[in-house]
């Protein structure tokens, strides 16, 4: 598959990946032994040069999360190594821990992070997220795995189902949002106060972006089914305002003294320079100058897809989402209460979408959708103009799959795409104005 | 007699550049004028760029305010000249109308930055709205405007003098000071009354809606209001000059002492807004406008160790604006040991109790506000000799060069500090020309150092800051 649009604004992801920082992992509570990388590594297994005849798979999967391929290397497999950098030690210090590398509430997320007696021989914690941070403890499918049973037997064996969007998302958001849950596995503001880089995430885009060390190929779709890149996209967006509620609901994110948690909130409405007038009325929000916006970017995307898909979702989505802004300025009974409500509202979408068919026509229209929403002034806050961006890269993406775009429709969308992704490279220096026009050249070059 | 000022070398200034009336030449007038008096330059233009040409008074003084053509004669404060035996320059009005922002705040009403913030405020226009009228006029009910009077005079004479109609027949008739002053002028020479008055705009006065500027209304589009009394005193530009005849009829200019009441003044009326329960949080914020700017608003990719972190505040979390405090605890330390020693442990108390609850930094800033009213009798009748100006900047150096007082806020009250104690020893007339001009080129270093706050960071203001502490006589 030639993953064209992921590969398109590659600088812009860099500058992302490089904010998000080699952060990523998994919380391990299926209580098997980890077995660890080695296992897996064999050039015979995931770290073969070359794809043996008849293989399902590339085989090379080990080597591209390795770093020993052309496709650069996986952050994941560095999320360890980052903790002993100046950076980490610098955190460490001010959050008053010795340091990073022996810290649970780093190693949750920078590490495949399980129990002493989870951990198998030939586990490492130093090789950071490694394969059973996402595929899961080995030592109960790997022997499925090895004898060649096919992808049901394994799943059912223990395999995580990483292809499954529902699945995938919350895998890979317990760290690139955190868990509510978890003690330990969620960024706060006092971290990111701290040091810690911002935390941008988009599934679909982020799946390429790692690089990827999948190729969805005949045998993959024999295997797992179609891979469809707007339904990742969606399910994503679903997925993270669900979390996003659910840390807004736990009590431990509660409000301390007089602020809430930060962390759940737009950055962009507080860290930006105090030099120019920015600000501008929103009819989504509702909210006056000066105040503190959630941020709202995933409830304006899955607004926009449940538009398309599930239209009275969507205007309860949108009602529920101005009334939660709203009781951010009144009471925390009232956010308690809206967010349950917009919490209810993103899991049925979450359900709808994963068993919606995306045509062709529904890509189309989620692009209008998403360009409406920009160009209609209400969403062009930083959050929302970098969701936007995603969003429409993972839709071009499936657009140019499904066969929607000529080669030289192709060219124009790569081209207005990158424009789109310099308009938001630097968050300290954004301007609507420059993401609106990019999303205009962006709207002319997709076919009408 | 005083051999150097900021405000004589202002006037000096001024006619050498009287007959240019384009904003740019101004600048650079207010420019030189601010390196010759030991002040920074491209900080304070800045500053005042972003404090905008607002201001205004709170007119309680019950009189009739009579309107700044009242005023403006060419034999009284209009004129060309210095009349021969007059106590003063006399052309008060002519620096007012051609380079005090004060004469603009008005204007800039009609301007297109104040048309979007009131577009975002949802009000028709900011040149109608009591809340931008209240600081940007000498805003008293219609009842009280005499007929010369004009509300598009902005911050005009009685803005800050006083209405007129009780003082002016006493004050045209030759009387002393002292009868001007029973007849109700006020007395704007007095640092803690001038810090009221000044302050009550350029803080705000926060039982008053229409005289306080909340985080809403910055939001809209407001410009920062940075302030420190005696340097916004010489910046205004000054139309007063301290000579003989000043100082026979109002006594001394002492920098340090005004800037030190600044200070007190401005942080009891800090802890006033926060006693205030009009101030108090709606929904799950507290009122922004209280919290250091630079806290939130810096750019979430500077590195750590850059954080702006204070001590008592955790990492990540919101900042109470507390330079004021942490100048207040310089000049305590050296003048009244034990309100320095508290002040020490009620700034972190203060900042900490945001994470317990608004009653906790509420009383704080109760125990703030008595240490800091408690000072100011000390301050505004302490005689401070040029050991204690010597010591005043040893105290802030150090409070800038210990790490925790470099986030902006302190960087540029520390700045605008030094630049008043370097007047007062300037004024003292002990500095070599070496001396000051040794000072005067560290201290525009300094400036620069914090020039633009999206940019600030701390190491090069630490740098500047100690390249001036080399420039300090011993």
């Amino acid at each position: 598959m030639a993953r064209l649009f992921h590969e398109v604004g590659v600088i812009a992801l860099i500058i992302l990946l490089s904010a998000v920082g080699h952060a990523g992992a998994q919380v391990q509570n299926d209580e098997s032994n980890h077995l660890g990388v080695a296992r897996c590594s064999g050039n015979n297994c995931h770290g073969a040069v070359e794809r043996p005849k008849g293989s399902a798979v590339a085989q090379n999967e080990y080597l591209i999360w390795k770093g020993e391929t052309d496709k650069g290397i996986d952050k994941h497999r560095l999320a360890y190594e980052v903790l002993k950098r100046e950076r980490a030690v610098q955190i460490a210090h001010n959050l008053g821990l010795p340091d990073a590398v022996n810290a649970p509430i780093c190693l949750h997320c920078h590490s495949d992070y399980v129990p002493k007696d989870e951990q198998g021989p030939g586990y490492d914690i130093s090789d950071g997220v490694g394969c059973e941070a996402c595929h899961g403890a080995a030592e109960r499918w790997i022997g499925v795995h090895l004898s060649g049973s096919g992808h049901k037997a394994n799943l059912d064996a223990g395999l995580y189902p990483m292809e499954q969007p529902v699945a995938r998302a919350e895998k890979c958001l317990s760290c690139h949002f955190g868990n509510s849950n978890e003690e330990d596995q969620f960024v706060t503001h006092r971290i990111m106060g701290a040091g810690h880089p911002r935390m941008p995430f988009e599934l679909d885009t982020y799946s390429y972006a790692q690089p990827a060390h999948f190729t969805v190929d005949e045998t993959y779709v024999k295997r797992k089914g179609p891979m469809n890149d707007v339904q990742m996209w969606a399910v994503g967006q679903a997925v993270n305002l669900v979390k996003r509620m659910d840390a807004l609901l736990d009590p431990k994110h509660a409000p301390k003294g007089v602020q809430p948690e930060l962390v759940l909130f737009d950055c962009a409405a507080c860290h930006h320079t105090i030099t120019q007038i920015r600000w501008r009325r929103r009819s989504s929000t509702g909210l006056d100058p000066g105040s503190v916006k959630l941020d709202d970017a995933n409830a304006v995307m899955l607004r926009v897809i449940a538009s398309r898909v599930a239209p009275a979702a969507a205007k309860a989505l949108g009602q529920h989402m101005l009334a939660l802004h709203r009781a951010t300025t009144e009471d925390w009974k009232t956010v308690v209460r809206e967010a349950t409500e917009v919490r209810g509202a993103a899991k049925e979408l979450e359900d709808a979408l994963s068993s919606h068919e995306f045509t062709r026509d529904d890509m189309k229209a989620l692009a209008d959708g998403v360009i409406a929403v920009g160009l209609s002034g209400d969403d062009t806050d930083f959050p929302g103009a970098e969701q936007a961006t995603l969003a429409l890269g993972s839709i071009a993406s499936a657009m140019k799959m499904s066969g929607s775009l000529n080669p030289e429709q192709t060219k124009a969308v790569k081209n207005a795409l990158d424009g789109l992704y310099k308009s938001i490279s630097d968050a300290a220096t954004y301007h609507p104005e420059a993401f609106v026009q990019a999303l205009k050249d962006f709207q002319k070059a997709l076919p009408q | 007699m005083v051999t150097f000022d900021r405000a004589t070398q202002f006037a000096a200034g001024i006619e050498s550049c009287s007959q240019r009336r384009d904003g740019g030449l101004i600048l650079r007038a207010i420019t030189r004028i601010r390196l010759q008096g030991l002040a920074g330059v491209i900080g304070c233009i800045l500053m005042l760029a972003f404090a905008g040409p607002a201001c205004g008074q709170a007119q309680r003084d019950g009189a009739i305010h009579l309107g700044v053509a009242s005023c403006a004669g060419d034999n009284c404060h209009g004129a060309m000249e210095r009349s021969q035996g007059s106590s003063v320059a006399q052309n008060e009005f002519r620096i007012w109308s051609r380079f005090d922002k004060h004469h603009r705040a008005y204007a800039v009403l009609l301007e297109e930055r104040a048309v979007r913030i009131a577009r975002n405020l949802g009000l028709p226009n900011a040149a109608t709205a009591d809340l931008c009228l209240g600081c940007h006029t000498d805003y008293v009910p219609p009842g009280r405007r005499g007929p010369l009077f004009q509300i598009s005079d902005g911050v005009g004479c009685e803005g800050c003098h006083g209405g007129s109609s009780t003082w002016l027949g006493v004050h045209i008739s030759g009387a002393r000071h002292s009868e001007n002053l029973a007849a109700g002028l006020y007395p704007t020479e007095q640092p803690a009354a001038r810090a009221a008055k000044c302050l009550s705009c350029h803080f705000g006065d926060p039982t008053d809606d229409n005289r306080f500027v909340t985080h809403r209304i910055m939001g809209a589009g407001h410009p920062r209001m940075g302030f420190e009394l005696d340097t916004y005193t010489a910046v205004q530009p000054a139309h007063f000059v301290v000579d003989q005849s000043y100082i026979e009829r109002k006594g001394p200019v002492d920098h340090v002492r005004v800037w030190a009441v600044g200070q007190a003044v401005d942080l009891t009326k800090r802890m006033d807004a926060i006693i205030e329960p009009k101030r108090a949080p709606k929904g799950l914020f507290p009122e922004l406008v209280l919290f250091d700017c630079q806290s939130c608003h810096h750019p979430y990719n500077s590195q750590p160790g850059e954080s702006y972190g204070t001590a008592g505040s955790a990492p990540g979390s919101l900042k109470l604006y507390d330079a004021n405090a942490i100048m207040l605890q310089a000049v305590a330390a050296h003048l009244v040991p034990a309100t320095g020693k508290a002040l020490s442990s009620h700034i972190p108390a203060l900042q900490s109790a945001i994470g317990e609850s608004w009653s906790a930094v509420q009383g704080e800033a109760r125990e703030m506000r008595r240490l800091a009213t408690g000072l100011l009798p000390t301050l505004a009748s302490h005689d401070f000799s040029r050991d204690d100006a010597k010591a005043l900047t040893k105290n802030v150096i150090s409070l800038g060069l210990a790490g925790d007082g470099t986030q902006y806020s302190v960087a540029e009250q520390a700045a605008m500090a030094l630049a008043s104690i370097a007047a007062a020893l300037k004024s003292s007339g002990q500095l070599s020309d070496g001396q000051s001009s040794a000072m005067t080129r560290a201290m525009n270093r300094l400036y620069g150092s914090f020039a633009a706050d999206e940019t600030y960071r701390y190491a090069p203001f630490v740098q500047a800051l100690k390249e001036f502490q080399r420039t300090v006589p011993r």
